[in-house]
């Protein structure tokens, strides 16, 4: 029924005709649609990895993973082990990262319990995102989530000096939008 | 002590609501709070005019000072301690803090700026949305309270990274104060920095606290000259630096916050994880949200942010009744049934802002052009309640700026057309006043006012029509209907609800009346929930938009003084539900001996689980005489109890708002209350009533003996009480509400339009 509605809906029919066409009350359509968006919201919200900076070289690494989510990984793959996860922090300084070009990777074992982590001695001036994920029976990293990208901060205070040209660039052409990494709230 | 735009104070000591609830204007908290706030006043006031004191301020505490509890309890300290440094200057303000900051701000003797809300580090929030929607609220409550955007808002522990420049310009920030550590400090006395989006930034540096010998408070020193030329006057010694011509300089850098380059940490993974529960708390609302009314929004946002404030800096027993507040509000939410006095309560005595929100990512714009307001009477016409309601609301809408016509039935001897305090009264109808038939009066006045509404609306530009109740409903319906106008209907009380049912031809010819009433409005407004339950029960308005805008507790003048109980005096008053946490019990321990009043006796009236239980009670201990547990009584009764009580007593184990001592007050009795939740927030010990330990009998005897010793001393906090109660449900407040309703109903409106 549920399917029906949402379908009905994604093609613009009013919520009369859907009831005509279900023969069902308008407001019992409204109830059980707007039920199943809230259920589906919620999905999408409990799935999140985000990364925060502690302190210049530390990161803080929390992550939740709905049972259903997981459940559907493993249908896909299957895992070396089902009690063990794979966080992974990827160095990703000036590339488009694609899953294997990264400049460096870090991978931290966790309990499939856990939900954060600590990542001590990251570089300055170096950008990171983490993902997490588990080994498959072939010992290939599958990832499940990721992270929104990191900067951590300059070495010197001096440094601003690498970007200079480019936050000029910016500031004169903003819709070519920022080349640099900026806080996940920030709409661009 | 030297202040200047060079030097930021950080006023910042904690805010701790439960403490100030509890407190008298003598007690460590208010005084510490004058201290603080009062000292930036009379620094600021000092301050040359170009050359102001800056000062970064917590909005929460301000927000409470602008509240009525706030209001309340800094005129009575200042007229406690009249040689504190800020009371002339705050006396001149009305004993209004915002006031005075707003006229030092005007002055430029004064530059404030808030912290953003949460004083939660912006770069550290483990939700998505969330650093904005700190930034967007604390702009928000600033623009409550001055009136313009916020020139710029401190970040909690300087941390900033790229994207956040955006979002303080989204909110009108014109500069932002950050740590020097991000900054080169040979080039720094040279440039103006400023971020890739053009948002001025002004390194600082912390410089310790500052003790004087009254307050503390905590130092910034500005990195930079460049930081003074904001104001063309600056400190002399650094004055000869003028001539250096400012370099506008671009700065961009990942990553920044306080003593990063010391090797010190923003935050600790303990400090996110002590949050964590208040982040889920914040997820699980977010879809409750949707379905929830929209009065009570801006109480959610502000609850939650104050949760987290509170977590994040350890304050547990705040934080313990923040989080229950906001569990209480949430429970309410989710049954479609919020308790919206406690909401409203909580906004106007805690956190001292109104923010109504909106409908989410629908932005409302204020409607244009004047109101006509349809009413059977009108004063000097006055019958029932309706006319005093009216009144109260056409007045209070003039004065906030809003075009208002009367419309209503003709009375002898006033004239057809009038203005009376800027209101247009006009009067009309019906033809045949000396018609016996009630109905048939009524379609003939409905009628008369559709003519002469049609002619006003032709005249005035009328942007939207207000009805009360079926009585002028069917010319307000023709008038909508025939014009497109939008309609919104105010239903005081239903045919059904009157009559415990519909019984005769009658009643439901009303009854049919007023379902069309309401299926033809855009919008209905009812006074209370139980009414909005009752019309989507019995008037099949489940899909109407309806809005509760309690009317409060009735400030009535005359009521009967005749009882079942008249033998029973002098009396203690007291009223609730039989249960356990109402905490009646206390009565049977209280040392009744010791009242000097022996002939006092105590009447609690009530139903619920326990009445024969302590019935029986009073039986036993063989105090038939002394207390009376009545059971049930009427509206009327209830009225004329608190009118001729002593005092009236809420011993209240637990209690989330209790407005039933607000209605005491409202009948300026000397309220005697448990130091509980709600009970708290506006019983100010020895100011508007008297507070006792929740449980302890021999606590309450003696604030009993208090009040029935001191009579005068009684009548002051009954008195008071009185004051209090009026300004919490007033007219202006009420009529703030109804205008949000107006402008809602017109932007449906307008989007129906668009769609169709």
């Amino acid at each position: 029924m549920i399917e029906e509605i949402v379908r009905l809906k994604s093609q613009n029919f009013s919520w009369e005709q859907i009831a005509l066409k279900l023969s069902i009350p308008k407001q019992q359509v409204k109830q059980k649609w707007r039920r199943f968006m809230t259920k589906k919201m919620k999905l999408d919200v409990e799935n999140e990895l985000h990364t925060v900076f502690l302190s210049k070289e530390r990161l803080y690494c929390k992550w939740h993973i709905h049972p259903l989510l997981l459940k559907a990984a493993f249908y896909c793959e299957k895992p070396l082990n089902t009690e063990v996860l794979d966080l992974r922090i990827f160095d990703v300084t000036d590339i488009y990262f694609n899953g294997t070009n990264a400049h460096s990777v870090t991978c931290i074992k966790v309990n499939i319990q856990d939900h954060c982590w600590t990542i001590k001695g990251l570089k300055q001036n170096r950008s990171y995102v983490c993902e997490i994920g588990y080994l498959t029976k072939n010992y290939i990293f599958w990832p499940i989530l990721r992270s929104h990208p990191v900067h951590a901060s300059y070495e010197r205070n001096t440094d601003y000096i690498f970007k200079l040209r480019a936050a000029e660039e910016f500031y004169h052409h903003p819709f070519s939008g920022p080349s640099w990494i900026e806080h996940p709230d920030c709409l661009r | 002590m030297k202040f200047s735009f060079s030097n930021i104070m950080m006023v910042d000591h904690p805010f701790r609501p439960l403490a100030l609830a509890g407190s008298t204007m003598d007690s460590k908290e208010i005084v510490e709070m004058m201290n603080v706030y009062g000292y930036l006043l009379a620094a600021a006031n000092r301050a040359e005019p170009g050359k102001p004191v800056t000062a970064v301020v917590n909005l929460f505490a301000l927000g409470w000072l602008n509240g009525v509890r706030g209001k309340m309890a800094v005129n009575s300290f200042i007229n406690h301690h009249a040689n504190h440094i800020s009371a002339d200057l705050l006396r001149t303000h009305n004993g209004s803090f915002i006031q005075a900051f707003r006229a030092l701000i005007a002055d430029e003797k004064l530059l404030l700026l808030p912290v953003s809300l949460s004083h939660f580090p912006l770069t550290a929030y483990t939700i998505k949305g969330a650093a904005a929607e700190d930034l967007k609220r604390t702009a928000a409550i600033w623009k409550e309270l001055f009136g313009t955007p916020p020139p710029s808002i401190w970040l909690p522990r300087g941390a900033y990274m790229p994207g956040m420049d955006e979002l303080l310009q989204q909110e009108g920030c014109q500069f932002v104060f950050l740590p020097n550590d991000a900054f080169p400090p040979d080039e720094q006395h040279h440039v103006q920095w400023m971020s890739p989006r053009g948002l001025d930034i002004f390194p600082y540096q912390y410089e310790g606290k500052q003790n004087d010998k009254e307050s503390t408070v905590i130092l910034y020193s500005l990195t930079g000259d460049n930081a003074c030329r904001r104001f063309k006057d600056i400190d002399e010694e650094r004055a000869p630096k003028l001539d250096i011509s400012s370099v506008k300089r671009m700065i961009h850098f990942p990553f920044v916050y306080e003593n990063m380059n010391k090797g010190q940490a923003l935050i600790t993974a303990e400090e996110i994880q002590r949050c964590d529960p208040i982040f889920y708390l914040k997820e699980e609302w977010d879809e409750k949200y949707v379905s929830a009314i929209f009065e009570a929004g801006g109480v959610f946002d502000l609850e939650w942010t104050y949760c987290v404030y509170a977590s994040i800096y350890g304050l547990e027993e705040e934080l313990t009744s923040a989080v229950d507040s906001l569990r209480y509000l949430l429970d309410g939410a989710r049954k479609e049934f919020p308790d919206l006095d406690y909401a409203h309560q909580r906004m106007r005595l805690h956190y001292g802002v109104t923010m109504l929100s909106k409908k989410p990512s629908e932005s409302v714009e204020e409607m244009e052009g004047a109101i006509l307001l349809l009413t059977w009477e009108y004063p000097p016409n006055i019958v029932g309640g309706m006319a005093r309601h009216v009144h109260g609301l056409a007045e209070s809408l003039v004065a906030s700026g809003r075009e208002v016509i009367v419309l209503t039935a003709s009375h002898h001897e006033t004239p057809q057309y009038e203005v009376v305090s800027g209101v247009h009264i006009y009067r009309t109808g019906p033809l045949h006043k000396g018609e016996h038939d009630f109905l048939k009066q009524t379609s003939d006045l409905n009628l008369c006012l559709f003519q002469k509404g049609t002619e006003l609306i032709r005249d005035y530009d009328i942007a939207l029509i207000h009805t009360h109740d079926w009585l002028t409903g069917d010319a307000a319906v023709l008038l909508a209907e025939q014009q497109q106008l939008p309609l919104v209907s105010t239903i005081h009380a239903t045919e059904h609800g009157r009559n415990n049912g519909l019984h005769n031809e009658l009643q439901h010819t009303i009854a049919s009346k007023e379902k069309a009433l309401i299926a033809a409005s855009d919008t209905v407004i009812v006074c209370s929930q139980p009414m909005k339950e009752e019309l989507r029960v019995f008037y099949e308005a489940g899909e109407k938009d309806i809005y509760v805008i309690p009317n409060g507790v009735e400030f009535e003048a005359n009521v009967s003084t005749h009882t079942r109980f008249s033998h029973i005096k002098p009396f203690i008053f007291s009223i609730g539900r039989m249960v356990f946490e109402k905490g009646f019990q206390t009565f049977f321990n209280i040392h009744l001996k010791d009242l000097k009043k022996e002939n006092i006796q105590f009447i609690i009236a009530g139903k619920g689980p326990l009445l024969e239980t302590w019935r029986e009670e009073v039986k036993k201990r063989g105090l038939e005489n002394k207390i009376h547990f009545v059971g049930y009584v009427s509206d009327e009764e209830r009225k004329a109890l608190f009118q001729t009580c002593e005092a009236a007593v809420f011993p209240s184990l637990y209690e989330p708002f209790g407005i039933v001592a607000l209605e005491a007050m409202a009948f300026q009795k000397p309220v005697i209350a448990a130091a509980t939740g709600g009970l708290k927030s506006f019983v100010l010990h020895k100011q508007t009533g008297l507070l006792f330990e929740p449980g302890n009998a021999e606590d309450l005897s003696t604030k009993l003996a208090a009040i029935l010793d001191q009579p005068d001393y009684a009548n002051e906090l009954g008195i008071n009480g009185h004051e209090m109660a009026k300004e919490l449900y007033s007219w202006n407040h009420i009529s703030a509400q109804t205008e949000k309703v107006y402008d809602q109903t017109v932007f449906i409106k307008k989007m129906e339009g668009v769609r169709t």
